[in-house]
């Protein structure tokens, strides 16, 4: 062996020593950097899920506050702005506060209020929000399907349907006609023909005040009766969407309360679809619920038709057609059944949905009314001949009753479940 | 010799090092993974339920109707609703339910009824992830809500994503009633 080349083998032995620690070194490293970033996402993805977690816990306990301050007799109008928490839970902070709709300060002490939860973890934030509705318990005459306070009577070959009850403090007298439903009169029921049960004599259900309305109009956005469309001695709502994101006439209302003063004159409402509560007054029987009108409540607690006076309902079970009126009424703003498009393509259903009132007379004289909820009716009703009205009750109605039927004594809230609402903050 | 040694063995501690990181890290996620779903679970029941039993260790699906009747609960392995295993059985999960005492808010002492609700997840080795949250007990404040054409319930999910991460939720869907006969459609809000 060569002295000289001792030296230069050992060199290569560390060389090659050294460069496989260096390459354990560097992969030890890569896994332990890309270890690192999981961990990372692991930690966000964490945080995320308590953060929403947090927000859930801190809208439970704002429930629970809001509860027990009305359990201890606290009412709507002792909310205020302080009314709030704040505090720590797991690994994150959360609170809530309660606000007016748009977000100020409370101080409308009927309205409904918002209840926002708030939860940071480590980065990530999460808010809810939830409406809370004036409430209470609720009239019996949301139990019905029709409730007239005066008397109702149906004319020849014409029919009533409803699966609910269907009720007078007056008479109810059928002639030759048909009503399939359970019905009840405080004073006599008479005719034919009935096709579910009778009760005559029963005790009368509660009425709404004829106050409510103020309570709607100062909430709500008018419509100037002259601003509507004008032919044949009629004004006519029309081939319009109305709700709480879209008033073609106007400003729009975060309620979707749109007030028309009817002034006795002639209006005509057909091939329109309404997401709100439309309030009319000073109406006689020439305000006309016509054919393609399908009109729902923005809320389950907010009434869908309010009439101070009379009305006549001429709806059919088809409802508004874009084609037809050249409306997109389910744009992305106002969708049906979560569904909207930017097409015109789209029919819907005919009917008038939740609670609808009439103060004064009401008249269905042509057959295909349909209703979902109920309709209460202060005056005298008069199913014509052969003129229909169909009925489906929805006990939604009553479980979130709208401000003017219930017993508003408590003034107590209620959480509107379709109003909860995750929010980027 | 001593360098290259020394490097070695720096370079396999950290190799062992990150392989045991990841190795906790993917046990903290299933832990927590499972703590989530099981709270989702808990959260969604509403707080006053048809009766008072409580049918821990039985198929909690039908069983279950308020969140009373978890507490207590324990399970090993932790199943879902429908009795099916979500882990191996040197896992196991539970619920404690407690109270929540009276607290001053707005310069009033008020009880809002509130459980704390703890959903507890054993490891293998025997160690415990915890969840807490805060459910309301007011029967006034019930926010299950039916109507004639749709309902809204709440439906845990979890979504796992390509990278491996796992996104949890419990988004309120409304399910449309559907004529009898045929099949429900539901929507998320």
């Amino acid at each position: 062996m060569n002295n000289n080349d001792r030296p230069t083998r050992r060199g290569a032995a560390y060389l090659i020593a050294l460069l496989a620690g260096t390459i354990v070194t560097v992969t030890g490293l890569s896994a332990l950097s890309m270890a690192t970033s999981r961990a990372k996402e692991t930690i966000l993805t964490d945080q995320s899920a308590e953060a929403r977690l947090l927000a859930q816990s801190a809208f439970e306990h704002g429930l629970g506050a809001l509860s027990a301050h009305m359990d201890a007799g606290g009412t709507r109008a002792d909310l205020t702005a302080s009314f709030s928490k704040a505090g720590t839970l797991n690994n994150g902070q959360l609170e809530w506060s309660i606000s007016e709709l748009d977000g100020s300060t409370i101080n409308n002490v009927d309205g409904p209020i918002v209840l926002t939860a708030k939860a940071d973890s480590g980065q990530a934030t999460h808010v809810i929000k939830g409406i809370l509705p004036p409430s209470g318990d609720p009239y019996d005459t949301l139990a019905t399907a029709m409730y007239v306070g005066g008397e109702l009577s149906t004319g020849t070959s014409a029919s009533v349907t409803a699966d609910k009850t269907v009720g007078a403090i007056g008479n109810v007298t059928a002639t030759g006609s048909t009503i399939n439903a359970p019905v009840e009169s405080s004073g006599t029921v008479g005719g034919t023909l009935f096709l579910g049960s009778t009760i005559s004599g029963a005790d009368e259900r509660p009425m709404p005040d004829d106050s409510l309305f103020n309570y709607y109009i100062a909430q709500g956005e008018e419509i100037s009766m002259i601003s509507l469309p004008f032919t044949t001695s009629t004004r006519r709502l029309e081939d319009v969407l109305l709700s709480p994101s879209s008033n073609p006439f106007g400003s729009t209302n975060e309620l979707g309360i749109y007030i028309i003063d009817v002034g006795g004159a002639r209006l005509h409402i057909r091939n329109v679809r309404v997401v709100g509560t439309l309030v009319l007054l000073n109406a006689t029987p020439d305000l006309v619920f016509g054919a393609g009108a399908l009109i729902e409540p923005a809320f389950p607690w907010m009434p869908s038709v309010l009439v101070q006076g009379d009305a006549t309902f001429v709806g059919t079970s088809a409802g508004p057609s874009e084609l037809a009126s050249d409306v997109n009424f389910n744009p992305s703003h106002t969708p049906y059944n979560f569904e909207s498009d930017d097409d015109k393509l789209d029919a819907y259903p005919g009917r008038i949905e939740g609670l609808s009132y009439v103060s004064g007379n009401a008249t269905f004289s042509q057959p295909g009314q349909t209703l979902l909820g109920t309709i209460i009716i202060g005056g005298d009703a008069r199913v014509a001949v052969s003129a229909a009205v169909d009925i489906t009750y929805d006990p939604a109605v009553a479980h979130l009753p709208p401000f003017g039927l219930f017993d508003d004594t408590e003034g107590e809230l209620a959480i509107d479940p379709s109003t909860i609402a995750w929010e980027l903050p | 010799m001593l360098l290259i040694g020394t490097t070695l063995v720096a370079a396999m501690n950290v190799s062992a090092a990150a392989h045991r990181t990841s190795a906790d890290t993917n046990q903290r996620r299933q832990a927590l993974r499972l703590a989530h779903v099981l709270m989702a679970e808990v959260m969604s029941q509403p707080a006053v339920g048809t009766d008072g039993t409580n049918a821990a260790g039985g198929q909690r699906l039908g069983n279950f109707d308020h969140i009373e009747d978890y507490d207590g609960f324990s399970e090993r392995p932790p199943k879902d609703a429908q009795n099916s295993p979500l882990a191996s059985s040197s896992w196991s999960w539970g619920v404690n339910l407690g109270t929540r005492a009276s607290e001053t808010i707005d310069s009033r002492v008020l009880d809002a009824g509130m459980r704390t609700v703890t959903v507890f997840v054993e490891l293998p080795d025997g160690s415990r992830v915890h969840l807490r949250a805060l459910r309301t007990t007011s029967a006034r404040m019930e926010k299950g809500h039916k109507s004639v054409t749709q309902e809204i319930v709440q439906v845990p999910i979890e979504v796992t994503l390509q990278d491996g991460s796992t996104l949890y939720a419990a988004p309120s869907v409304r399910a449309n009633r559907p004529p009898a006969g045929s099949a429900p459609t539901v929507g998320a809000r």
